[in-house]
């Protein structure tokens, strides 16, 4: 699938991912969306097939996704503040972090959790 | 009061900032202030474990001490230096100071050196008899401080520069990361070790692993996220248990703070 900057293709093929690779649960694009910048954000939930971290509660919760691109040779778009607008705006507030989905141009992906403000690193 | 030395550029940057009395030290580790040991001896200039005193600060931290008033500040300008040794009534008055200071210094000294013979004497049972060789031993005994530069160096103004020096700190976003960090009771050491700007401790670092590392701080606003640094900081970080920080001061000089780490898949 080519990554050409179109936030569409992006979405999809982080959902791809996390249905197809990952092997999660009930992947969905959100039907909510943000305005942020020139770009068109939106969150995809799912649920993973195991806890993600030992901190975690025993029963999987949904996961907040949000694809962002790697942008190795233009200028990103995701500050701090955006971060912070993606939790208020398209996580509910039972969210206990966002997850970024980093898609490099080779069409790998890499995910990273986020948290508001300082958390403990989680247990091993 | 703990008392802090630091050095203050002529931009009003803190150059440098070292402690020297050791029960300062202690209070300072209580306050979850750990600093650097750094003294070694001349002789030994080599050594570089087992330090002793001076103390020595990141400026964050001594900024944040005199700020909150949990120290005070002796503050040198070196950069007054070649101005300060041009002033002539300055220089008099330097050495007639020095002068002073040193005669009383002979004067304690040998008034102190008689009584310890004396008590000596006393214990053992003899009777003192003055010898005029006894004189001279003692007086040869006295310990003579060279005067230096650092009474040329100390800066009478310090009220003023310790003033001037909070509020241009006060804007500055290390400055604003690190005391976000401290105001909730965690412990602060410098981060190079792990490729951040600090490292984190719940409580003393002595009993403690680091939970995390806090990278070098952004603005909120404007600065754009390099997903490549994110994931260099969060994946050491989480390979040596510890989360990723990233830290943005807003234009009302707050600070935000977010937690990274690897997500533990793809």
């Amino acid at each position: 699938m080519p990554i050409d900057g179109d936030a569409g293709s992006i979405v999809t093929l982080v959902r791809n991912n996390l249905a197809h690779y990952q092997l999660w649960a009930d992947v969905v694009i959100s039907d909510r969306t943000m305005a942020w910048r020139d770009q068109t954000l939106c969150l995809i939930t799912g649920r993973p097939t195991q806890k993600l971290s030992h901190d975690d509660e025993d029963e999987i919760a949904t996961e907040y996704v949000l694809p962002v691109e790697m942008s190795q040779y233009k200028g990103g778009y995701v500050t701090l503040e955006c971060l912070d607008k993606v939790f208020d705006q398209l996580c509910p507030t039972t969210a206990k972090r966002l997850t970024l989905a980093i898609v490099n141009d080779d069409g790998t992906v890499a995910f990273y959790f986020v948290y508001k403000g300082l958390h403990k690193p989680k247990r091993n | 009061m703990l008392r802090i030395n630091i050095s203050v550029g002529d931009d009003g940057r803190v150059t440098s900032a070292v402690v020297f009395d050791l029960e300062d030290v202690k209070s300072l580790r209580e306050l979850g202030v750990c600093g650097v040991l750094c003294g070694s001896l001349p002789t030994l200039a080599q050594q570089n474990v087992f330090l002793s005193v001076p103390l020595r600060l990141m400026t964050e931290e001594a900024v944040w001490l005199i700020e909150r008033g949990l120290a005070q500040a002796t503050v040198t300008r070196p950069g007054t230096l070649l101005e300060k040794l041009g002033d002539k009534h300055l220089a008099e008055r330097v050495a007639r100071e020095s002068k002073l200071e040193l005669e009383n210094s002979l004067i304690r000294q040998t008034q102190y050196k008689r009584e310890q013979h004396q008590l000596k004497l006393k214990k053992l049972g003899i009777d003192e008899i003055r010898r005029e060789t006894d004189e001279r031993l003692l007086e040869s005994s006295l310990f003579l401080e060279t005067a230096n530069d650092s009474r040329v160096l100390r800066d009478e103004q310090d009220e003023l520069i310790v003033e001037r020096m909070i509020e241009r700190y006060s804007r500055e976003p290390h400055y604003l990361t690190y005391a976000k960090l401290k105001d909730q009771g965690y412990v602060v050491s410098p981060g190079a070790r792990f490729g951040g700007k600090y490292i984190v401790y719940p409580g003393d670092p002595l009993r403690f692993h680091s939970h995390m590392v806090v990278s070098e701080p952004m603005d909120y606003q404007d600065d754009v996220i390099e997903f490549r640094d994110i994931m260099n900081g969060s994946r050491l970080s989480t390979a040596v248990k510890k989360i990723w920080v990233l830290s943005g001061i807003d234009s009302q000089d707050q600070a935000h703070l977010f937690s990274v780490e690897w997500a533990g898949f793809g």
